[in-house]
């Protein structure tokens, strides 16, 4: 299942998983909540700061011009 | 003017013949990701900043040699440059030795002592910060495969070797995570709000047929 969530379940275990899931209501639950903590990684998601993203930018242009 | 919909590789293919808009796109693409994943590692705010401008230096050197060769995967790629420097980061700080990874590092073991300045409480007061204090508060083993699978996107093979775990333990480990990290959710009443966050640059469209669990709502 944890495989399936992260997309590296091959094709043979997907369609397994998706025909699973299909008659398993206490899977398909499972398998929401395990989405929904996954989801809820995404909102951990932090911003640098612009001098940060500056710096790169500075940095990346200054090789371009050599 | 430089089409959004433009792949990584084609992105890092323009900026290779002196495209600086495809490398700015790039950057704007996974540089919250990559922060991220070293923020929750090194747990201060100047120490990921500097880190992040390290990775993508180092990023920006090898592509401009002519020594990228990632067949498209520069997340991943980038990731494993952070991480590899957030270990050079701790074996040089040496603080916090316990758990050792393959390579002798002691890169999660400051997580769970850091101290977060008053800068950052401040800072991070939203359900960010609530998350991440969840993240937090999980075991070191499920954190650590955490970290390594969503942030740093190893794969659930390389997490199991450099871990010196079986797979089914990375997978179990990670299992065990997520449903730890639903029932603190649940506890601290914290809902994830789909609208509120927007979906990431990096998430690809998977064609019908192949579809996985992200796509079926």
């Amino acid at each position: 299942m944890i495989r399936f969530l992260y997309q590296e379940a091959n094709k043979d275990l997907t369609k397994e998983i998706n025909k699973a899931l299909l008659g398993d209501a206490e899977l398909r639950a499972q398998l929401a909540e395990m989405k929904s903590s996954k989801k809820s990684l995404d909102a951990v998601q932090l911003e640098p700061s612009p001098e940060s993203v500056l710096n790169i930018l500075s940095y990346a242009r200054g090789l371009q011009e050599h | 003017m430089i089409d959004k919909r433009c792949s990584d590789t084609e992105l890092v293919s323009l900026y290779q013949t002196g495209n600086e808009a495809a490398f700015e796109m790039l950057l704007h693409r996974h540089k919250s990701r990559v922060y991220t994943a070293i923020y929750l590692i090194v747990k201060d705010r100047y120490e990921a900043e500097d880190l992040l401008q390290d990775t993508f230096i180092k990023a920006i050197n090898t592509i401009k040699a002519g020594r990228y060769n990632e067949e498209g995967k520069f997340l991943p790629w980038v990731c494993r440059i952070a991480h590899n420097l957030a270990i050079d980061h701790f074996r040089k700080r040496k603080r916090y030795p316990e758990v050792t990874l393959e390579d002798g590092s002691q890169l999660f073991d400051s997580m769970r002592f850091a101290e977060e300045s008053y800068e950052d409480k401040q800072m991070f007061r939203d359900t960010r910060s609530r998350m991440r204090d969840l993240i937090k508060e999980l075991p070191d083993e499920q954190k650590q495969v955490l970290i390594m699978r969503h942030y740093l996107q190893m794969t659930f093979q390389e997490i199991a070797e450099r871990t010196e775990v079986s797979i089914n333990t990375a997978l179990g480990r990670m299992r065990y995570a997520l449903i730890n990290l639903r029932k603190k959710m649940i506890k601290n009443n914290i809902a994830y709000d789909e609208n509120f966050y927007p979906k990431r640059f990096d998430q690809v469209s998977i064609p019908r047929g192949q579809q996985g669990p992200d796509e079926r709502d």
